[in-house]
């Protein structure tokens, strides 16, 4: 038996968290994954259907009848599903090519090389939350390498949240030394030179670094390139929708966090947005919409100027036309409406109309 | 069909019951004390006065739709006395003021919550013992009920207040060793909510490092550089001295010594485990982990909210409603 479709879009692993998750509570899972998807993402997802380079380009219908407009290489295909989840994420910077440069998202899929005797780790002002967790990781297992090489950590402040905490401990028992800067940051790449004044202590240091890795450096070409960021403009909904909720009923968003989820958080994101978008799908909603009457509608527009959703606007002869997916069925129209052509069906379970009935029962 | 047994009915317990009735499944959530709603019923309202997103609010919306299903039970001043494994789940024994029942569950989701750290147990604070001294739930709750701060020894609007960060938390001595993660959100964004209400209100934050959740890293900076009222100091102060105001005794980052005294000194208190874990880890047959939060074994005991580790209500309202799909994904495997 299959269960509704569900849409999930995005580059990183949340998509894929919230692909599997929804496989696994019973309902088809189509992901979309832009071009440029994330480096690491698992070549084989048995039981979900993955539409590789391509685009979200349309989406139309509401909760339950989603019509998605996917494109690829010119050619549009069209998805029916019952609810979409969108997972979008900033793509890690693209490495600079300067010798002796990495970035910090290389370094940790690559791994150090062994032959570095001086690693500086600099993470620099935009660096988000998740990469100090990487970092600090990444010095760890670096200081345990054969060769033994000395770590340095520049930054301004150690964002180690939770439980991460204790693993700022652990590097520092492994011999990290962490250079908290106060002031600008001079990096030259040729040689490769790092210059800081650390704090409390305000001694200027300076670190002729055989690897230095960075993360969060917007200012310096010569060390990252950033990725296009496939980030949503606006699509956060407001505290009252609730967390993984959008402005759009049956578009959930998740890895939504500001600044960039840490992967525990991520995943829990992914896996609420899934589980919701899995139950609107079980159940749509069955909402009403005002239905005009042509006959009746004399095209006066008082709906098109009364509603406060924007859902009427007028159409075809001038005579309204209702977005079912914008009227909240609050009825303002129906009571407004000279020549009486709109009117709401009965069926409706949202919207104060439907409200009032369950009140009056 | 078997129903889903929730313990607590905080922010995790509610999101999760809500969404297993928004999927037609019934749910029955236990809780200890008289009322739902847990922590969040101390919280206030941070807005300053547009919206600033600190969730406070949305547990009680949450509860007021776990209220109005048919399909989620609540069993009120309600404790966990035993539970037996059947091949279908588990009968979970439960005493409530009207007597024993048994209910039966598919799945259990914990979401017990966890402490606020009490600042008594640092003595060095003198939280008991000066009556200026609060902690951050005392602010929160002042701030609900009257919508104001006022000094509590004179009865004064504040003019000068201390917000000290990571009490209880990075704390190997006396709280926690690790980080608590939702303070310096709700520290910022209730300095926010005060600096509204007393426009006359001078503000000092003193704290190690600054991790708000969201990317509001240079907010505070940007806050204190823009507000003349609003200092920030890099400090982790040794202790209080009591008197007729508050004084703090801190190192500065060129190591002397200062001395300062307030109206009002803010204790930010972290979260802590909730004693009651290791007997519900026994009792339901999973692991404490070495910090002493519950481990889900996600088979059939889930763990939500902050009985699993620190976080924010935004991530515990999160949790719950995953937890809700997992728990909704077992009873279907079973019918």
């Amino acid at each position: 038996m299959s269960g509704p479709t569900i849409l999930v879009v995005g580059p990183g692993k949340a998509a894929v968290d919230a692909a599997i998750e929804i496989r696994d509570q019973g309902a088809e899972a189509v992901l979309v994954i832009p071009r440029f998807p994330y480096p690491g993402l698992p070549e084989v997802l048995p039981g979900i259907d993955v539409l590789s380079e391509h685009e979200l380009l349309r989406l139309d219908g509401g909760p339950g009848d989603f019509r998605a407009h996917v494109i690829s290489s010119g050619n549009v295909t069209e998805v029916h599903c019952a609810a979409v989840v969108m997972a979008p994420e900033p793509l890690p910077p693209m490495p600079s090519g300067t010798a002796g440069v990495m970035t910090l998202h290389q370094a940790c899929c690559e791994g150090i090389p062994h032959s570095v005797q001086q690693l500086v780790i600099f993470l620099g002002p935009e660096a988000d939350r998740p990469s100090f967790v990487r970092a600090v990781d990444l010095a760890i297992k670096a200081c345990a390498l054969p060769a033994h090489p000395r770590v340095w950590l520049f930054s301004e402040e150690m964002q180690a949240y939770g439980a991460d905490e204790l693993l700022y401990a652990d590097a520092q028992a492994a011999g990290v030394t962490f250079v908290r800067t106060n002031g600008p940051v001079t990096l030259n790449t040729d040689p490769l030179r790092i210059g800081a004044v650390d704090i409390p202590s305000e001694v200027p240091i300076n670190i002729l670094p055989d690897l230095l890795v960075t993360d969060g450096v917007t200012d310096s070409e010569a060390l990252s390139r950033s990725g296009p960021a496939q980030l949503l403009e606006g699509t956060v909904g407001h505290v009252s929708m609730g967390p993984v909720a959008t402005m759009r009923e049956g578009v959930f968003l998740c890895s939504s966090y500001d600044g960039g989820a840490l992967e525990g958080e991520s995943r829990t994101g992914a896996r609420a947005a899934a589980a919701r978008a899995v139950t609107l799908a079980l159940n749509p909603l069955t909402r009403s919409a005002a239905v005009v009457d042509r006959d009746k509608c004399s095209a006066c527009l008082t709906c098109v100027r009364s509603c406060p959703f924007l859902a009427a606007r007028p159409g075809d002869e001038g005579k309204a036309v209702i977005d079912s997916t914008l009227c909240q069925a609050c009825g303002v129209c129906v009571g407004g409406c000279p020549s009486r052509a709109l009117s709401l069906p009965e069926d409706g379970t949202m919207g104060p109309k439907a409200g009032l009935k369950e009140g009056l029962e | 069909m078997r129903q889903v047994v929730i313990l607590g009915g905080g922010a995790a317990g509610l999101a999760a019951s809500v969404e297993l009735s928004r999927r037609g499944l019934v749910s029955t959530i236990v809780e200890r004390s008289p009322t739902l709603g847990g922590r969040s019923l101390d919280l206030a309202c941070k807005g300053s006065p547009a919206c600033v997103r600190c969730d406070a609010c949305y547990p009680h919306d949450l509860r007021r739709e776990a209220s109005g299903s048919e399909r989620v039970h609540v069993m009120l001043r309600a404790e966990v006395e035993e539970v037996r494994w059947t091949p279908e789940g588990a009968e979970v024994k439960v005493s409530t003021p009207d007597g024993m029942t048994i209910l039966e569950a598919g799945a259990v989701i914990l979401a017990t919550g966890s402490t606020p750290f009490d600042p008594s147990a640092d003595p060095r604070l003198h939280s008991q013992d000066c009556p200026d001294v609060l902690s951050s739930l005392d602010v929160e709750r002042r701030l609900a009920a009257a919508n104001r701060l006022t000094v509590p020894s004179t009865g004064r609007p504040p003019q000068e207040m201390a917000i000290v960060q990571c009490v209880g938390s990075r704390d190997v001595k006396r709280g926690a060793p690790y980080c608590s993660k939702a303070c310096c959100k709700y520290a910022y964004k209730l300095g926010l909510r005060l600096r509204h209400l007393h426009p006359d209100l001078r503000l000092t934050f003193f704290f190690m490092d600054w991790r708000p959740l969201e990317d509001a890293r240079k907010a505070l900076e940007a806050w204190a550089a823009a507000d003349s009222q609003v200092r920030l100091v890099r400090s982790r102060p040794a202790e209080v001295i009591p008197g007729e105001r508050p004084t703090l005794r801190y190192a500065t980052p060129r190591e002397s010594v200062e001395e300062e005294s307030f109206d009002i000194v803010m204790l930010s208190v972290g979260m802590v485990p909730c004693s009651a874990n290791p007997r519900l880890a026994e009792l339901f047959g999973i692991d404490v982990d070495a910090l002493g939060h519950l481990r889900s074994d996600r088979e059939r005991v889930l763990v939500a909210g902050t009985s699993g580790g620190p976080k924010d209500i935004r991530e515990s309202v999160e949790e719950g409603t995953a937890a809700a799909g997992l728990a909704a994904r077992i009873l279907e495997a079973k019918d």
